[in-house]
């Protein structure tokens, strides 16, 4: 009984390890459907399987191995080719044979359900197809066929035939079936095989292979154990290994204590004692780290299976590449990725990877490839999920948030694609605009960066539309034993895991010059760079004594880099993870708590559970690098804004140099004639412009007075109601085009710690009077083509506008280096240029030009934010005819106008 | 001292009645009592790591053989004002997570009949009694016995 049983496990194991590798043989099989070693592989494994099923008297398992054996034989001798349909058919095989191991290691007993008997007709009927298929292509003799049960006798001694018999098969099934259905025969006998069923066996052993022999042996000879346990390996229970991990975590712990004690009394001997044992703990510890780690391949492995079944089911198709199949793991964290790795795999194939037909009309190859790559970079390892499907849409992403309630408009409309794609991983976000069965269910990305966070991993988007997204997670190799930084706080000490861990920066009064304030967060300047730093005792809620000396930890939380302040930085050590209890699971800031060398604990810090508690957000340290940016350019690039709000959530910019007056009036001055709203201003009456009613912003508010921003232009004016003046401040503009591209609106920036918008005064006004500005453009057939040349988006824009409101036909150029290669491709009967451009400035371009025999003649015309003397000269050397102020607009476009006058009417 | 799991169904000979064993400790002026077989052990004074951000009652962590245990302050716990430091470590959790209730003074294993076990008074004057199981009346005192179930709770 002892025996049996043991024989038993034997074969459950070796028969799952077996199908583990069947389900990728299979899918490889569908690619080269001829391969005859591969297919020989399967025929042996499913061969092993049948005969061990026929010794322990499993009939189902027994007859399912069988005629899916038969199958196989078919293929194998050539006499048809595995398509798709018999592939299928096969897998389906292997999926019940699958079901009934599962049964068998759970009760011991084959499950008694009709489907499996359905399933077993189905697969006769169906190798009975194949073998009349086979036939007509030329099938081995018919007589062999029924020669075959009639050795059966001699079956031991027989040389293996081809073929098994095809006819007889469909009787065997039913008798299987029947005799299934009357009784539960627990086992086969030991013997001989008297029943029909013996038949199946005495067949089978002809034909075996080499490899498969092992099971038909054994019915001779007791003795022998079924599997053969080899010399160089042996099986252990997970637990002991698990046990072992435990103790060599305690035996660490113990080393270190002693090396501690060992350092304080410095006896020579006891020295060398905790030398060598120290020594021998590493090594150990590290042994046994090695017993638990596995290719990351076993899990890998499942993956040809799943994305050919997803890819299947939803008429995609797929090639899936797996690289990096060697790189080990320790097994605790191979078994927690492979939710996760299942769940994101199914997420590219079902939202990435496109149909054949889109795929083909966006011009890429109809067969979509996955790629499931594993590597180790700095003791991590790094897993990487990557298709060229269509990628990630952003703006979807922040539809679908929206909708969902995760996030308002006006916060959509602040996110940086970054952080838009980090919603992906919010609770009850699902991108699937339909519910499909393989993903789109809800329990999503959350599920999946909380478990990766989990085991100290962290998980990383990066996407381009239409071209593919690639998921990046990086997981450590291992849980219980970590290499950490121990610092103190207030007395206590706390350990920060070593892999989050960037740089150290001691904070003297002289690196404190690096801090700097801005809004109520602080950031660090290092090496250029503004790194948001926080106060260790601050995370902890604690009451901090100041301190002369402090050390800043810089850490990475995955997203982005951060400091911490703590008190002491103490040392590095390895430190054995163990978790707090559940009263502390709501506290994010910790990873758990470790033993240290003196016996005392410390808690280990949860780098990414901090960052998140600090609310760093990605904004924030553009912001702060946009600070420094703007302290390090030169004054020439900052200009005079004003700042003001309509209603009191949204702030608005405009150049100061563009407002002719700034004036306040109480609200019943305002009046409404003539469909227009006027206000009586100076013994005249003024036209108002309410931004609200050309731009898509929060209307202005009720109030008894008001503030005018005041144009004119010659001796028209015209005003904006506005209901409040924040600031006028001299600053540096970085513009973002990109957010808002609405008329009237030429971007957005962040000032004073705000989005901003900044307004397009000559399109508003425009859109409000069309005739307001005096069109000076020298008209003849045909407009005037432009060229403006000019690095600043805000500049080019504005001044585009006020060119084009004048009549002329404007193209842009970013830089004089674009500028140039533009005058190569088309005529423009004027060039206006920046002076300071990168790559190539307005000096530099006027010279190439007038160098140039083609464009020599071509008016030039220079604008500036401060014209001097000296820049003058400087133009007018290189080449230049005229100087302006960019943004004096009437003047610029009298100025234009005379320029071009003069020149053509010269060449006229 | 290491408690053996086993004495639970103790029963004197002499005595036809059913009883009960019971750990008696106190805090702040009251006498407490857990069954015996909800302790696993009693500690001397163990080093307590605060936890920051930790619940109130929570009063840290301590180091039990290796072992990272919840230490519990009791008397916050139940609502009890004490004076005195509380340094005994009463752990319990046998079948669960254990934890360590911090006490101020062991006292005997007391054995009370079933029959002198009575449902908690409605008030008891200074103490939270959700907490409260039972509570026995001794020739001196009362014997407040606590709701191990609720205080682990969450």
């Amino acid at each position: 009984m002892g025996f049996e049983e043991d024989v038993l496990k034997d074969f459950i194991t070796e028969a799952k390890e077996n199908l583990e590798r069947l389900d990728e043989e299979f899918v490889e099989l569908e690619q080269h459907p001829e391969d005859r070693e591969l297919l020989s592989s399967i025929f042996r494994t499913i061969h092993t399987i049948k005969g061990t099923a026929g010794f322990f008297g499993f009939k189902t398992l027994e007859a399912i191995a069988h005629f899916a054996e038969d199958i196989l034989s078919k293929l194998r001798d050539g006499l048809v080719v595995a398509d798709e349909e018999t592939i299928d058919m096969l897998l389906k095989a292997v999926d019940y044979i699958k079901a009934i191991i599962a049964a068998l290691e759970e009760t011991g007993k084959e499950p008694v359900d009709e489907t499996y008997l359905d399933f077993l007709v189905d697969l006769r009927n169906f190798a009975e197809k194949v073998a009349k298929k086979a036939e007509g292509g030329g099938a081995p003799p018919k007589e062999k066929a029924e020669e075959a049960p009639a050795q059966e006798s001699k079956a031991e001694e027989q040389k293996p035939s081809e073929e098994p018999p095809s006819e007889e098969k469909p009787e065997e099934a039913q008798a299987v079936a029947e005799s299934q259905k009357d009784q539960e025969e627990p086992k086969a006998e030991e013997k001989a095989a008297p029943s029909e069923e013996g038949k199946a066996k005495a067949e089978s052993k002809p034909e075996a292979p080499k490899p498969a022999l092992a099971s038909p042996k054994k019915k001779e000879d007791k003795g022998v154990p079924h599997v053969h346990l080899t010399e160089t390996h042996v099986r252990v229970d997970v637990k002991l290994l698990d046990q072992l991990m435990n103790l060599a975590g305690e035996l660490v712990l113990s080393r270190n204590r002693l090396v501690q004690i060992a350092s304080r009394i410095s006896d020579a001997e006891l020295q060398n004692a905790t030398q060598n044992l120290s020594l021998v703990t590493t090594e150990l510890q590290e042994k046994i780290m090695k017993t638990r780690m596995q290719p990351i391949g076993n899990v890998f492995n499942k993956f040809p299976r799943i994305v050919r079944d997803l890819a299947r089911s939803t008429g995609k198709k797929v090639n899936l590449r797996i690289e990096g199949a060697d790189t080990e793991l320790d097994r605790s964290i191979i078994d927690a990725i492979k939710d996760p790795l299942t769940h994101l795999v199914r997420n590219s194939i079902d939202h990435g990877i496109e149909e054949p037909d889109i795929r083909v009309q966006m011009g890429k190859p109809p067969v979509g490839t996955l790629v499931l790559r594993a590597y180790h970079e700095g003791g991590q390892v790094v897993i990487e999920i990557e298709d060229d499907g269509r990628g990630i849409d952003v703006e979807k992403v922040k539809q679908k948030a929206i909708e969902k309630g995760l996030i308002t408009p006006a916060e959509a409309e602040k996110m940086s694609d970054r952080e838009a794609l980090a919603l992906i991983f919010k609770p009850g976000f699902s991108t699937a605009q339909k519910v499909t069965n393989i993903s789109g269910r809800g329990v999503g990305m959350d599920v999946v960066k909380t478990n990766v966070e989990k085991l100290g991993g962290s998980i990383d988007i990066q996407t381009v539309l239409g071209a593919g997204t690639t998921v990046r997670l990086k997981i450590p190799l291992t849980l219980a034993i970590i290499p950490a930084l121990v610092v103190t706080c207030e007395g206590q000490r706390y350990a920060i895991p070593q892999v989050s861990l960037r740089e150290l920066v001691g904070l003297s009064p002289e690196t404190r010059k690096n801090i700097h304030q801005i809004g109520d967060s602080e950031f660090f300047r290092l090496r250029g760079e503004m790194v948001p730093i926080i106060r260790l005792s601050k995370i902890l809620g604690i009451e901090a004594q100041p301190r002369e000396n402090e050390s800043l930890v810089i850490l990475n939380s995955g997203a982005m880099d951060f400091g911490l302040v703590v008190d002491e930085i103490w040392d590095s050590e390895e430190i054995v993870v163990k978790p707090l209890g559940k009263h502390f699971k709501d506290i994010s800031i910790f990873a758990g708590a470790t033993i240290m060398g003196d016996g005392k604990m410390a808690l280990i810090l949860d780098v990414v559970g901090i960052s998140r508690k600090i609310g760093l957000k990605v904004e924030d340290v553009d912001k702060a690098k946009e600070e420094t940016a703007a302290k390090t350019v030169g004054e020439d690039e900052q200009q005079f804004i004003l700042l003001f709000n309509v209603s009191p959530e949204e702030q608005f910019a405009i150049p100061l140099a563009l407002v002719a007056r700034l004036d306040k009036i109480k609200a019943e001055k305002l009046e409404f004639v003539g469909g227009k709203e006027i206000v009586q201003y100076r013994g005249r009456s003024m036209p108002i412009i309410r931004l609200e009613n050309y731009l898509p912003i929060q209307p202005l508010p009720e109030q008894e007075e008001y503030h005018l921003l005041v144009f004119a232009e010659g001796e028209r004016e015209v005003a904006f109601l506005v209901s409040r003046i924040v600031d006028s401040i001299q600053t540096h503009v970085k513009l973002d085009e990109r957010l808002y591209q609405i008329e009237g609106v030429l971007g957005s920036a962040i000032v004073k710690d705000r989005t901003t918008l900044f307004l397009d005064v000559y399109k508003i006004i425009e859109m409000h009077d069309p005739y307001f500005f005096v069109k000076i453009v020298p008209q003849e057939e045909r407009p005037y083509r432009v060229l403006l040349a000019e690095d600043s988006p805000f500049f080019r824009q504005m001044i585009a506008n006020y060119l084009a409101a004048a009549g002329y036909e404007v193209e842009t150029a970013v830089d004089g280096l674009d500028a140039w290669e533009k005058l190569q491709k088309e005529p423009f009967d004027v060039l206006v240029t920046d002076i300071e451009m990168p790559n190539m400035t307005g000096i530099e371009l006027a010279k190439k030009i007038r160098a140039d025999e083609r464009l020599a003649n071509l008016p030039i015309m220079a604008l500036t934010s401060l014209a001097s003397d000296e820049d003058r000269r400087r133009g007018l050397e290189a080449g230049i005819d005229e100087y302006q102020v960019k943004l004096e607009r009437a003047k610029v476009l009298e100025a234009l106008a005379d320029l071009l006058n003069r020149k053509y009417a010269r060449a006229a | 001292m290491q408690l053996p799991a086993t004495e639970t169904e103790a029963k004197k000979p002499a005595l036809t009645e059913e009883t009960k064993l019971f750990i008696t400790f106190w805090l702040a002026d009251f006498l407490f009592a857990l069954p015996v077989e909800e302790v696993v052990e009693i500690n001397r004074s163990l080093d307590i790591t605060p936890v920051p951000q930790a619940p109130s009652f929570v009063s840290g962590i301590i180091n039990l053989r290796g072992q990272i245990l919840t230490a519990i302050d009791l008397a916050k716990r139940i609502g009890l004002k004490r004076e005195k430091e509380a340094h005994h470590n009463v752990i319990i959790g046998r079948d669960e997570e254990p934890l360590s209730l911090l006490v101020e003074q062991v006292g005997d294993v007391v054995e009370i009949p079933l029959s002198q076990i009575e449902e908690p008074p409605e008030v008891i004057e200074g103490l939270d009694v959700q907490f409260v199981k039972n509570v026995s009346k001794l020739p001196d005192r009362l014997l407040v016995i606590l709701d191990v179930r609720k205080i682990l709770e969450n």
